[in-house]
């Protein structure tokens, strides 16, 4: 469990987790970290003052001490974020530059940055990943141990087989509950992860999308006679590297295009991570300042 | 001079030429695998080249030179016939290298006329009793018939057999007049051994009065008579005493021990404690029939320490009924009657006119073949690591 570099920390740092909805719903205007009043978690005691509610007080305290204390407690974030890992087989790819760091793992890093923005936030936020075999589901919860719990799940990830069918799915969907923010890292190749974010996006989730690309999916850097193999269906492709790159790199255009395309109509905002790119690059676009703002 | 192979039917291993003929042509059509999971995005369009096609052809070249080699090499091919007509020179070890005469030519060869026939720039070696006579006619057997031989010898030496070397070839007999293999013709000493053993080793005097009777006797006579006196208790070798039994569990005098030191050869029984002796830096002295040591030989100032590694008595000890016992003592102590084996350089130069004429080994080449070979795997290997393949 690789621990984020401080420069990108630091980067995280202003950023925050939001919705599109925001949690207007909730009648809060933000949910910035802690903030005192009324709930379930206790925060601390502080001396009466004139106004306070008298129902607030501990009296239990008071007949103690003699003197008029307030209980107050920490009211729970409305927002609950969600960071869903796709853990097919494709995210086991790697670049020829980087031969040992997979898609996966630049997910994982995209996750921790994600987790953090959570953790600053001091929103709940829990962990999904899967593939065909394997469902890893960490709960919601808050604070710095269930941030390493999540982050420690994740490594135990193995990329293997396709994305799940549907009926699979459906036991993850109770996890996402309606009004939560979902954060889905792909490489977005599968229509079926594409269909599962509209569908909870129709349904109230406020979806975002990391689409994890490899820097040789982007450049085409290869040469000479390959033999392509895609590892979730097992199918091949033997061709001349050059002869394929051009019309290659005009098609998977054209397919980026469309699943942006297809996102905004579904009002599912997306962002793309190359694995050569710095950690929080498709956070800072769906989050930061130069994104949609607050 | 022409070349030959001993294994002719080794270069059936040059059928293996063809393995990496066929690795370059099955690496052309197996491409490099490389996972792609945007696969969808590509078009079947462009398919590689399927013609046969060789590429690296050094490397294929060099790969077919190194196999065809290595099956010459196991062939082992040979040069036959090369004369070898260089000068020899072989100096006795118990000359000087510096009385050597100046080489007559620069091809000469300067040998020690000692086993191996070491270069007579490297220190004399020693005198270890190897036959003369079978020295000169191993190289006169291993040079061909061309080869003029000098051979410096001193005007007596030792280790000769009974009769004149008859050799293929007349050799240059060299007497360097003045000098001997022995610092004086010294009569053979005669041996005195003394005796004594306390109660306890008294059961191994019979034995030794009987050998002592059958040195005397004809049957081990020798050029070394040796006699046996028995001490008294308490008393010390005298100064004439070459060799002395010691059976007794009591330590060896001071005395004794200094005997020892001046030249005198001690036997010891088993139980017999020295000070100040090393047993663990030992040779084995004697040995059974069945190879066990019996008795072991420690140097000690120019004299010597013998222990036995068994009790003296019959049970323990069966050489000592066996015939052969009065004459494994005599080599123990070293006082075994010497055979005739000195001579006069003068009366012993070799004479020429063997009829019989070794054929000449052929020169084999094979290390030399080595050696390429492990020079072109080097270079093969190289090759085929470096960068600029991968690089592609």
């Amino acid at each position: 469990m690789a621990a984020l570099p401080p420069e990108v920390l630091a980067r995280l740092r202003p950023l925050r987790l939001h919705t599109r909805r925001g949690s207007a719903a909730h009648g809060h205007g933000s949910h910035a970290s802690v903030q005192r009043g009324s709930g379930l978690e206790f925060a601390q005691y502080r001396a009466y003052e004139p106004g306070d509610d008298p129902r607030q007080v501990d009296w239990k305290l008071f007949a103690r001490s003699d003197r008029y204390f307030v209980r107050e407690a920490e009211r729970e974030s409305p927002l609950v974020a969600w960071v869903v890992v796709d853990a097919s087989a494709s995210m086991g790819q790697t670049d020829q530059a980087q031969p040992h760091v997979s898609r996966l793992d630049i997910a994982r890093r995209v996750a921790a940055g994600a987790l953090q923005l959570a953790l600053q936030g001091g929103d709940r936020f829990g962990v999904l990943a899967f593939n065909q075999q394997d469902l890893h589901a960490i709960p919601a919860g808050n604070g710095a141990r269930h941030r390493d719990r999540c982050l420690l799940a994740l490594e135990a990830v193995q990329p293997a087989g396709r994305w799940p069918d549907t009926q699979r799915m459906a036991a993850s969907w109770e996890l996402l509950a309606p009004r939560s923010l979902v954060l889905l890292l792909s490489d977005c190749f599968d229509d079926a992860a594409v269909e599962m974010a509209e569908k909870l996006a129709v349904a109230g989730r406020d979806v975002c999308i990391v689409q994890v690309l490899m820097a040789d999916e982007r450049d085409f850097p290869y040469r000479g006679g390959y033999l392509f193999v895609d590892t979730e269906d097992a199918s091949s492709l033997l061709g001349n590297a050059e002869a394929l790159r051009d019309d290659y790199l005009k098609r998977f255009a054209q397919a980026r295009a469309a699943l942006r395309a297809r996102c905004t109509r579904a009002g599912i905002m997306l962002a793309a991570q190359f694995a050569d790119d710095a950690i929080d690059a498709a956070l800072q676009q769906l989050f930061g300042m130069q994104g949609r703002g607050r | 001079m022409s070349f030959g192979l001993l294994l002719p039917g080794a270069l059936l291993a040059l059928a293996v030429l063809v393995l990496p003929v066929l690795l370059h042509l099955v690496r052309q059509s197996d491409r490099k695998r490389v996972e792609f999971a945007a696969l969808r995005w590509l078009t079947t369009r462009a398919q590689p080249r399927r013609r046969p096609r060789i590429d690296e052809w050094t490397l294929l070249l060099l790969r077919l030179v190194l196999l065809a080699l290595v099956a010459l090499w196991l062939a082992q091919p040979v040069l036959h016939g090369k004369p070898d007509a260089r000068p020899w020179l072989l100096v006795h070890p118990s000359i000087a290298a510096s009385r050597a005469p100046p080489a007559s030519s620069p091809q000469e060869q300067r040998r020690w006329l000692a086993p191996g026939f070491p270069s007579l720039e490297q220190p004399a070696p020693r005198l270890t009793g190897a036959s003369i006579s079978s020295l000169l006619r191993e190289i006169d057997a291993a040079l061909p018939s061309g080869a003029a031989v000098q051979v410096l010898v001193p005007a007596q030496f030792d280790a000769t057999d009974a009769e004149r070397p008859l050799l293929q070839r007349a050799l240059r007999w060299t007497v360097v007049s003045g000098t001997s293999q022995f610092a004086s013709p010294e009569a053979p000493r005669e041996a005195r051994v003394a005796m004594h053993a306390d109660l306890a080793h008294r059961a191994a005097l019979p034995f030794l009065r009987a050998a002592s009777v059958a040195w005397a006797s004809g049957a081990a006579a020798s050029t070394k008579p040796a006699t046996l006196r028995e001490m008294l208790a308490g008393e010390a070798p005298r100064p004439g005493d070459t060799h002395l039994l010691w059976l007794a569990a009591a330590p060896v005098p001071e005395t004794t021990a200094r005997w020892v030191k001046a030249g005198g050869v001690a036997l010891l029984s088993r139980d017999t404690n020295v000070d100040g002796i090393n047993w663990s830096e030992t040779t084995v002295a004697w040995r059974g029939v069945d190879g066990m040591p019996l008795a072991q030989r420690v140097q000690d100032g120019k004299g010597a320490w013998i222990r036995l590694l068994a009790p003296f008595n019959a049970p323990s000890l069966p050489a000592l009924l066996e015939a052969e016992f009065p004459r494994a003592m005599q080599d123990l102590l070293g006082i075994a009657p010497d055979f005739a084996t000195r001579a006069s350089a003068e009366a012993y130069a070799p004479s020429a006119g063997l009829a019989m004429h070794f054929p000449q080994a052929p020169r084999p080449l094979g290390h030399w073949i080595a050696w390429f070979i492990a020079m072109l795997f080097g270079v093969e290997r190289w090759l085929a690591s470096s960068p600029r393949r991968f690089g592609r």
